[in-house]
């Protein structure tokens, strides 16, 4: 109760101390050099949100004030409760920080047109020009002036040279004297390149330009055009380094959104494929692309997902990662809400469940949502190989995952806690592998742990060649010769390695399994297996209160959903997965296929003669 | 900064409290064994416990059995009670003695004379004991009987508790845990049975061996059973597992050795006026494991004669345990528990004098015999 009365004369301390800083606001950007800055209107709106707070807060004040006095403001918390909501929701619109960035990003964006002249196009231009890696190329041709503006390094010159440059240069002792230049005449009747779009709009060409596109300014029009010559050095489709699999498509995604998207349409044929581009990143408006199956997605969550993407306003988006890390359901859970893969297959498939994958420009890994804690165990090659095997493979990776976030803290608490259910000769041998080692359990363990991370660590950021010396000083160094200095036990060596095996078996959950490994661990050396209850406990309890886009993430464990689990421990065979995922669209046309593409022997099924 | 404070003192109390009930294998000694003995002077019990060395077993099994010192200590010491003698070993060792391993329990015969009552309460009630131990008597010291190494086991009790536990390939003898002990402690009428362990010689050695069983009135040991009488015992009670009956052959010369592979029994108690009669079925399935003699067998009416010699053989077995029950006049069968369940309303009058009626109990035994299997032969190996 308190706490809520504090906030609302926190609300208020803010609105007196922001009034004043609003005007300073204010000035700060009248003198800005842009005269055509609609700061008076936009300030109007702002000045009068402001008030409406202002008004509302004062009301509830008094009222609070009035009930505190006659002592009953227990009876209408519900209303003071509703109240704060809604003030709540107002003063996030307030919020110095939302406010200023809002501004920002109009401030910066212009709504300058092409002039006729060539030469206020290019003072208008001059904040890109200054860069030098742009290439202004000026000629005449036709007696008139034209430029031609493109980026060194992000454009092909040879098709800059043969398909705009020769034409127009050509043209001059050609049929074109006698008709008059227009921006419609030079596109349809010069240019041989295949892509070329008009634009009227400066800033379209600046962001065309910086994109790698080739602008054409004619002197006397007040269009431009952009001629779409692109071509720079970027990784090929290569094999990717994480997902290996024995059986299936090897290829892996690239930095190049373009070779991206085009490795999922060349999965997927169909016409209800969509892409949706968006630009994301004040400074680096970088490319972020959305695609799903318009007939399968939910469009509530391709509706959500947009309204994510819209919500970001950050400097830089250079991975994935970032996009990630702004509009994931839990930002403080170990456990990552969204999906990613680099295999073109993998995000095909889920793009086939009805799951939207976002692309970022720059980055080969391609996230998905939503995403479930099922996923980490599956793997593309389960649905390649036969279903035996495919279930097999499952159990073992929930058996690694298991076995890699206990085996550590169930070694600790059995062996300074729960002697008593050990069988006896593993007790002596367990004993006598510890009977010079200084140091309790716990502490040995952790300290194996660390030095294991450090390890692993060690291993991704070293070049190549050094990477087999990490792998010697690891294992003789700090395996061997502690074991007969008798630092540590050869047992515990033991235990670390088998949780170091099977954490590699679950690559996608590796990152939250080690933070979740080191406290069952803490909790094993304080509690033992209580401790390790207690923790497990609160760890299931998390994983049950996670979303995931509004699929609750442990499902189709909890909420159970039985059809779904045909592809959860194990995985039938194809044609008996008659339903795609219900979870992801709940009342939807799910049929994948019917029964009827199972397959049968000629003339032996009586299914085949009723059909 | 209510908050920080909040979860700063939360860690702390979790983080500072250390391991709580947390015990390091460095800091506790193994127990495998434990033996009780009644010292000399009066009223003083002696504890000696049979702790295992893991260092020594380890590095023998390294080196092929060449590592030096023996794979065990014994640890004895005496004290008021069980509990005081135990508690008073640290002062030799330092060590906390850890009983959550130990399978065997041996009672001195000093200590079985005098009675079981006193050490079994501290047995039962000390959690780290389990029930499942197997107890046994024995009529030496016990520290000896700690003291001979055999050489398939680096540790005696090991060896002891091995020996126990093969009691069903002969059915001569029986394994009893603390908890069967106590259960028939508790029965009013029952005399409690232990396996009697004691050093005998062999081939050249001394070695520890079981002899017989132990008979137990009121805590106090009254006499042993032989071999014979175990088996006879084992009979009524239904407990034979395995093991071998020797018959001689009626016309020829020659043995028969069969082997049980199946016993059940069911008793079923009359009550008639002042006697009591027990009606004693015994089933029993065997093959035939090895013959002396040149006449074939392997005929439907063989077998027949074989099975009535064979019923003979176990009646013989299970008269031998009654008379001995009757001499002891000690209910070694749980009679008195069978009839107390089967007629709790016309119980109460012999409740206490059971005493006066165990030896006058008769019994009618009922042996059912079969013989299943011939083994791999269908006819004998040489004939004349």
């Amino acid at each position: 109760m308190l706490k809520m009365i504090l906030k609302i004369f926190r609300y208020f301390r803010y609105l007196a101390f922001n009034s004043g800083e609003n005007h300073s606001c204010d000035h700060f950007y009248s003198h800005e050099s842009n005269p055509n800055f609609t700061d008076a209107g936009q300030a109007e709106k702002e000045l009068k949100t402001l008030l409406l707070f202002a008004e509302r807060l004062s009301e509830l004040m008094m009222k609070v004030i009035r009930l505190l006095k006659s002592g009953q403001l227990y009876a209408e918390l519900e209303f003071i409760k509703s109240e704060l909501r809604v003030l709540d929701r107002q003063f996030s619109r307030l919020s110095p920080l939302v406010v200023s960035y809002e501004k920002g990003m109009n401030g910066q964006r212009d709504d300058d047109l092409v002039s006729s002249n060539l030469i206020n196009n290019l003072i208008a231009m001059s904040d890109i020009l200054a860069s030098s890696d742009i290439v202004l190329r000026e000629f005449t041709f036709a007696s008139t002036r034209g430029v031609l503006i493109f980026i060194d390094g992000l454009t092909d010159k040879e098709t800059i040279n043969n398909d705009i440059l020769s034409p127009l240069l050509k043209s001059v002792e050609t049929k074109e004297k006698r008709n008059p230049l227009t921006i419609d005449s030079i596109q349809r009747r010069l240019l041989s390149a295949s892509d070329v779009k008009k634009f009227d709009q400066l800033n379209d060409v600046k962001d065309n330009v910086l994109s790698g596109g080739t602008a054409l300014l004619v002197d006397g029009l007040s269009e431009a055009l952009i001629v779409n010559a692109t071509k720079w050095e970027s990784r090929g489709v290569e094999k990717p380094e994480l997902e290996n699999v024995i059986r299936g498509p090897r290829e892996g995604f690239s930095e190049n959104v373009q070779i991206n998207t085009s490795l999922i349409r060349r999965k997927i044929r169909n016409t209800h494929l969509r892409f949706e581009k968006f630009t994301i990143g004040t400074q680096t408006r970088s490319n972020v692309w959305i695609a799903y199956m318009s007939n399968m997605a939910d469009e509530k969550l391709v509706e959500e997902i947009k309204i994510r993407l819209a919500r970001i306003h950050t400097d830089a988006v250079l991975d994935s990662g970032y996009i990630e890390a702004f509009i994931e359901d839990a930002p403080y859970s170990v456990f990552a809400t969204i999906a990613n893969s680099e295999k073109p297959d993998v995000v095909a498939a889920k793009i086939l469940e009805g799951r939207v994958a976002i692309l970022v420009d720059g980055s080969p890994i391609v996230l998905t949502v939503p995403s479930l804690f099922i996923e980490s165990f599956q793997s593309p090659e389960d649905y390649y190989v036969r279903p035996y095997y495919g279930s097999l493979l499952r159990l073992v990776r929930l058996l690694s995952y298991v076995a890699s976030l206990f085996s550590p803290a169930v070694y600790v608490s059995l062996i300074t806690f729960h002697q008593e259910l050990i069988p006896t000769p593993l007790l002596i041998t367990l004993a006598a592998g510890r009977i010079q080692v200084p140091f309790p359990a716990v502490f040995e363990a952790l300290a194996i742990g660390v030095v294991f991370e450090i390890l692993r660590e060690a291993g991704v950021r070293m070049p190549r060649p050094v990477g087999s010396a990490v792998s010697i000083v690891g294992a003789l160094v700090i395996g061997q010769t502690a074991v007969a200095a008798g630092l540590i036990s050869p047992i515990m060596v033991i235990v670390v390695g088998i949780t170091a095996i099977a954490s590699f078996a679950i690559p996608v959950q590796a990152d939250s399994g080690t933070i979740l490994r080191f406290i069952l661990l803490l909790s094993a050396g304080i509690a033992g297996g209580f401790g390790i209850l207690m923790v497990t406990l609160v760890i299931l309890l998390h994983l049950a209160s996670l979303r995931s886009f509004g699929t609750p993430f442990l499902s189709p464990l909890a909420p159970l959903s039985l059809p779904e689990l045909k592809d959860s421990f194990i995985r039938v065979p194809l044609w008996a997965m008659t339903r795609r995922p219900e979870i992801l669209r709940p009342y939807a046309n799910t049929i994948r296929q019917s029964i009827a593409s199972k397959p049968y022997i000629p003339g032996k099924d009586k299914r085949r003669s009723s059909v | 900064m209510k908050k920080a404070l909040m979860i700063i003192t939360g860690l702390l109390t979790i983080l500072l409290t250390g391991c709580w009930s947390a015990k390091d294998l460095n800091m506790m000694s193994i127990v495998l064994g434990i033996g009780i003995d009644q010292t000399a002077e009066l009223n003083r019990v002696q504890i000696t416990t049979q702790v295992v060395k893991p260092e020594a077993i380890q590095s023998t099994s390294a080196e092929g059995g060449k590592g030096g010192g023996k794979a065990y200590t014994n640890i004895s010491m005496s004290g008021e009670t069980l509990f005081e003698a135990i508690r008073n070993t640290t002062h030799l060792t330092g060590k906390k003695l850890f009983f959550t391993h130990c399978e065997l329990i041996v009672f001195g015969k000093s200590l079985a004379g005098e009675g079981l009552e006193n050490a079994i309460d501290f047995l039962l009630r000390d959690h780290e004991l389990r029930p499942t131990a197997l107890v046994a008597v024995t009529t030496d010291k016990v520290a000896d009987i700690f003291n001979m190494e055999s050489e398939s086991e680096k540790v005696p009790a090991s060896n002891i508790l091995k020996t126990l536990k093969a009691y069903q390939n002969t059915s001569q003898f029986k394994s009893v845990t603390l908890f069967q002990l106590t259960e028939q402690l508790k029965s009013e009428t029952t005399a409690p049975v232990l396996p009697l362990i004691a050093t005998m010689e062999n081939e050249g050695g001394k070695k520890v061996g079981v002899s017989g069983m132990a008979v137990f009135k009121r805590a106090k040991m009254v006499g042993t059973l032989n071999e014979t009488e175990t088996r006879g015992l084992l009979w009524i009670q239904g407990n034979v597992k395995e093991g071998i009956i020797v018959i001689d052959s009626p016309e020829s010369k020659g043995k028969f050795s069969l082997e049980i592979t199946k016993a059940t029994s069911k008793i079923e108690p009359e009550v008639k006026g002042n006697q009591i009669i027990m009606h004693i079925n015994i089933t029993e399935d065997a093959t035939l494991g090895e013959q002396t003699n040149i006449e074939n067998l392997a005929n439907v009416n063989s077998l027949k004669v074989l099975e009535k010699l064979q019923a003979d053989a176990i009646r013989q077995e299970i008269l031998a345990a009654l008379k001995k029950s009757r001499e002891l006049n000690a209910d070694i069968f749980g009679f008195g528990d069978i009839v107390y369940k089967n007629y709790p309303d016309q119980w109460q009058p012999f409740r206490d004098q059971w005493e006066q009626v165990y030896p006058g109990i008769d019994c009618v035994i009922d042996i059912e015999t079969k013989i299943r299997s011939t083994g791999t032969l269908s006819d004998v190996v040489y004939k004349e």
